[in-house]
């Protein structure tokens, strides 16, 4: 494909628009003024010491975190067994799995929440740190499962069956073959599910017990108003999940695929497809 | 597969979907029912419809749906026409050796709360926000422009809301589409509108429509934008519900019967979105010229 | 010829990394359940109302964990302890004196045993003997803070200086205005001479609802004036300082960090007077450590210089008979209530509330709505 230099322009400004109100969040931050607003105070970090110090947002970072990261996985594990069973269903009862399984998406959050908080009375579970992560799970489920299913709609026919007469059992097939196809629609979602739960604030008050996530600790403290200390602290958090994002990537990095055959008679590399 | 490992394939994600979806949404079911919710110490709880009686009955309830159902149409068609560049550009364009780094710098930005995202939007907006000095200070304007607490600036929170939603699974579908046949359809001289028309949309179809779908429903959803950016016009139908269950127990049951009625709207609304993507989509393409 | 497409050394997928993530996970959730229950004491209190210094000395005075859970405002409170009635997790809660009938009402607070708090007699008895404390003779709860509904205005673009609640009608300021349709109802009632505690229309309903029907009317019929409701703190603070509001009414304490740092504002109590709420801790019906609660409760108040403290860390002037003293005078007019102001605040009742709570619910729906 002959790029244009229009796109690649459209990206730069779009990301540049994308980060501005965080650089004004970040720039509020960076005052020794006791408000957030214009015109901005002296430059200081004192708020940043002060996020720094106080423990209470150190542990709700790292509950949020946990509870992003383990609901993502099981998100994406739920929402891909819900599409591929709905692949081998009749049409009636497929439409009816996908039905339910959207109900969670369709509902708004504070109705979602105080419904899950009814709903987990009568499995005996208590509000905490297992109940968000069900309510965060069976949230990020549905886009998943769409992500997934769509991705999945689009796998060539005669894929799983090739990798079969090739000797695959069912099991190596679907890990070797029909994972990696499905494999960018699942980081999509996990991205995604990951991105929600952290950001999650409705859920985690209802179902959270005395633990509380990030947004939660900082709904709180916004009822007495916005405090260059709650900037600072959202400002070391985007830059902490901009350095593990690109610890990642690093770690990730696609490397080249390699068809070798055992007489050695035929070796070709060829770039992978992320 | 044989005949029992299939059933237990289908049944266990069936019997998930029964009590970890529908378990929240029987409950609220049950309440909306209900006159009060919890019933006050030792009174019987009646059941009936009224809640639902009463959402027929007022203009101002039906207002803020429909009043939400534009705000979230209009909010997907934008996001849809922002993110199908960006999503094109970094899955066909980009290199595969640095397609995740440049999505992630797109993704980045949504790592800050939801909330605080919305107060950088008030900071930018308002009468002496960024903005404001910003353009008195290049001479453009002398007094401030009044651009926050009005529905152009609930319709930006919303789309900075919801933005990802729409540019994951379009980056999805883009991402695998066969690049040859967008090269033949180059090599025969179709312009990039056409293209995109033409090709990309019958193929990516299943892809984008469920991205609109997704987008459409969690615009529906949305309480902070409308809440922090918006002014004193009509509230959105999900700060009506919000504001149902903040009340008396006597309220409950119309903040439940509220959401089971957004439910059933907006599924029919976001079923119809996905199935005009896909009508849209259902014209001559190259691929039915080439036979595939 | 039979190939094998080795994978390559993809030990390290995308997923593996997530889920590493993820596996990591549990190991602090769970630890974060596990350190839960014994022995402590479970409140849900506004961010600041348990200063430091009281949480820090309670906790190495008896070995009793002290838990607070945020919550940020009444209404999603009550709902939140609602669904837990019946089986708390929380001992104390945070309640405003204008929604204790509503957390009467739905058997969510108990009478509160003031025999068991020898400090009892450390709060200023304005409150502490007070009718709106009180449901059938019992006390409800231990008052902590008290704010009022006051009038916010830029001194700058606002002049002269008002002194009435009219002056939120005053078409100079069209588009400038903002308020909390609750408490502006009952403020607008006060203008027109009715009686916002709803005592004076107990067993006349009707004159009730029409009181409630003229404030609502009048709000409706002058919605240009306002710029937009608002229901945060935080979001009038945006609102004053980005310059997009000069006039308000609020609680008191919103405008006070704004005070204190120097910026333009003013707040007053109006000729008219105005509401007072005052913030409590009430102990939870059936609390799982009720005698915790008690000694919380009992050491808090006998802990030396709550009242700035508390002031300092809520933003409210302290319900302490030392309220005033310890803070500095910049912060007294930030966080207090004058003599005068005081004098002209009425307090809203238990049976007037359930009176109005009803009629006002219906009235800030329809305002919004109109």
């Amino acid at each position: 494909m002959r790029p244009n230099w229009l796109t690649p322009a459209a990206y730069w400004v779009a990301v540049a628009v994308l980060m501005l109100p965080l650089g004004l969040i970040a720039l509020t931050s960076l005052t020794d003024a006791t408000l957030v607003g214009f015109p901005l105070g002296r430059p200081s970090l004192r708020w940043y010491v002060a996020a720094l110090a106080d423990p209470a947002n150190g542990r709700a970072f790292l509950l949020s975190v946990g509870l992003a990261g383990l609901s993502a996985v099981l998100a994406v594990a739920a929402g891909t067994w819900i599409a591929l069973a709905t692949r081998i269903m009749r049409p009636a009862p497929r439409l009816l799995l996908l039905a339910g399984t959207l109900v969670p998406l369709v509902t708004p959050g504070i109705v979602h929440a105080i419904g899950l908080r009814i709903a987990i009375q009568f499995v005996g579970l208590d509000p905490g740190p297992i109940a968000m992560l069900l309510g965060h799970t069976v949230h990020a489920t549905p886009l998943a499962a769409i992500m997934v299913g769509a991705r999945l709609t689009t796998t060539a026919p005669g894929l799983m069956d090739a990798a079969r007469d090739l000797g695959a059992g069912p099991v190596r097939a679907f890990l070797h073959v029909q994972v990696p196809w499905l494999r960018p629609a699942m980081v999509g979602a996990a991205l995604l599910s990951a991105l929600n739960s952290f950001d999650d604030f409705v859920r985690s008050f209802f179902l959270g017990g005395y633990q509380p996530t990030l947004p939660v600790l900082i709904f709180g403290r916004l009822r007495s108003g916005l405090t260059p200390e709650i900037n600072a602290l959202s400002t070391l958090i985007l830059a902490a999940s901009v350095g593990m994002a690109a610890i990642i990537a690093w770690v990730v990095r696609p490397r080249k695929v390699v068809i070798r055959d055992p007489e050695g008679t035929f070796m070709a590399p060829c770039a992978s497809r992320p | 597969m044989s005949r029992l490992p299939r059933l237990l394939f289908v049944a266990i994600p069936v019997l998930w979907v029964v009590a970890a979806h529908l378990g929240p949404l029987l409950a609220m079911a049950r309440i909306s029912l209900l006159d009060a919710y919890p019933a006050a110490p030792g009174a019987v709880p009646v059941f009936g419809l009224h809640a639902y009686a009463a959402f027929a009955a007022s203009p101002g309830y039906r207002a803020a749906l429909v009043h939400s159902l534009w705000l979230a149409l209009a909010a997907t068609a934008i996001a849809l026409t922002l993110s199908w560049p960006l999503a094109w550009h970094v899955a066909v364009h980009v290199p595969p050796a640095r397609r995740i780094r440049r999505l992630a710098l797109l993704v980045a930005p949504f790592w800050t709360s939801e909330v605080l995202r919305m107060f950088a939007l008030v900071l930018l907006l308002a009468n002496r926000g960024a903005l404001n000095a910003a353009l008195r200070w290049i001479g453009a304007t002398n007094a401030p422009l009044a651009l926050l607490y009005g529905n152009g600036s609930v319709l930006l929170g919303v789309v900075y809301t919801v933005l990802l939603t729409m540019l994951l699974p379009l980056f999805a579908a883009f991402d695998r589409l066969p690049s040859d046949v967008l090269d033949v359809a180059t090599d025969l001289g179709a312009g990039r509108w056409r293209r995109q028309l033409f090709v990309v949309l019958p193929l990516a179809a299943t892809g984008i429509a469920s991205g609109v779908a997704l987008t459409f429903l969690l615009c529906l959803g949305v309480l902070v934008a409308p809440a922090l950016l918006g002014g004193a016009g009509t509230p959105t139908f999900a700060t009506v519900i919000g504001d149902f269950f903040g009340a008396a127990s006597g309220r409950w049951p119309m903040g439940a019967a509220f959401s089971l009625v957004l439910l059933v709207v907006g599924t029919i609304c976001a079923g119809g979105l996905a199935l005009a993507v896909r009508a849209l989509s259902a014209t001559p393409t190259v691929r039915q010229r080439m036979g595939a | 010829m039979r190939m094998s497409i080795q994978a390559p050394h993809k030990a390290v997928t995308r997923r593996a990394m997530l889920a590493g993530a993820g596996l990591a996970a549990p190991a602090i959730l769970l630890g974060a359940r596990r350190a839960a229950a014994a022995g402590s004491v479970n409140i849900t209190a506004y961010d600041g109302f348990v200063p430091q210094a009281v949480q820090t000395h309670f906790e190495a005075a008896t070995g009793t964990q002290v838990r607070i859970r945020l919550a940020a405002s009444q209404a999603p409170e009550l709902s939140l302890l609602t669904t837990e009635r019946d089986h708390p997790l929380t001992d104390i809660c945070t309640v405003v004196g204008a929604r204790l009938h509503q957390f009467v009402d739905a058997g969510i607070i108990e009478p509160l045993d003031t025999a068991r708090l020898k400090n009892w007699s450390r709060i200023n008895p304005i409150y502490a003997d007070a009718d709106w404390l009180r449901v059938n003779g019992s006390v409800m709860a231990v008052p902590l803070v008290i704010g009022a509904n006051v009038l916010v205005f830029d001194t700058h673009e606002v002049t002269p200086a008002p002194d009435s609640w009219g002056a939120m009608f005053d078409t100079k300021y069209k588009g400038r205005v903002t308020y909390d349709i609750e408490d502006f109802l009952l403020c607008t009632m006060l203008l027109q001479g009715a009686d916002p505690t709803f005592v004076s229309y107990l067993g006349n309903p009707a004159q009730a609802q029409a009181a409630v029907n003229a404030a609502r009317d009048k709000l409706i019929a002058s919605k240009p004036q306002v710029v937009r409701f608002f229901d945060e703190g935080s979001e009038l603070q945006q609102m004053l300082t980005g310059g997009d509001a000069v006039l308000a009414q609020t609680y008191s304490s919103a405008p006070s960090r704004l005070i204190l740092a120097g910026q333009p504002f003013r707040r007053i109590v109006p000729d008219e007077g105005s509401l007072a709420f005052v913030y409590n801790f009430a102990v939870v019906k059936g609390a799982p450590n009720k005698d915790a609660a008690y000694a919380f409760l009992d050491v808090m108040l006998g802990t030396p210089g709550l009242g700035a403290a508390l002031t300092r860390s809520a933003g409210y002037a302290s319900s302490m008979l030392d309220a005033g003293r310890g803070l500095t005078d910049i912060e007294q007019a930030a966080y207090g209530l004058d003599e005068d102001a005081l004098g002209r605040i009425r307090f809203a009742t238990y049976e007037g509330q359930a009176l109005s709570s009803a009629l006002i619910d219906k009235a800030v729906e329809e305002v919004r709505a109109g």
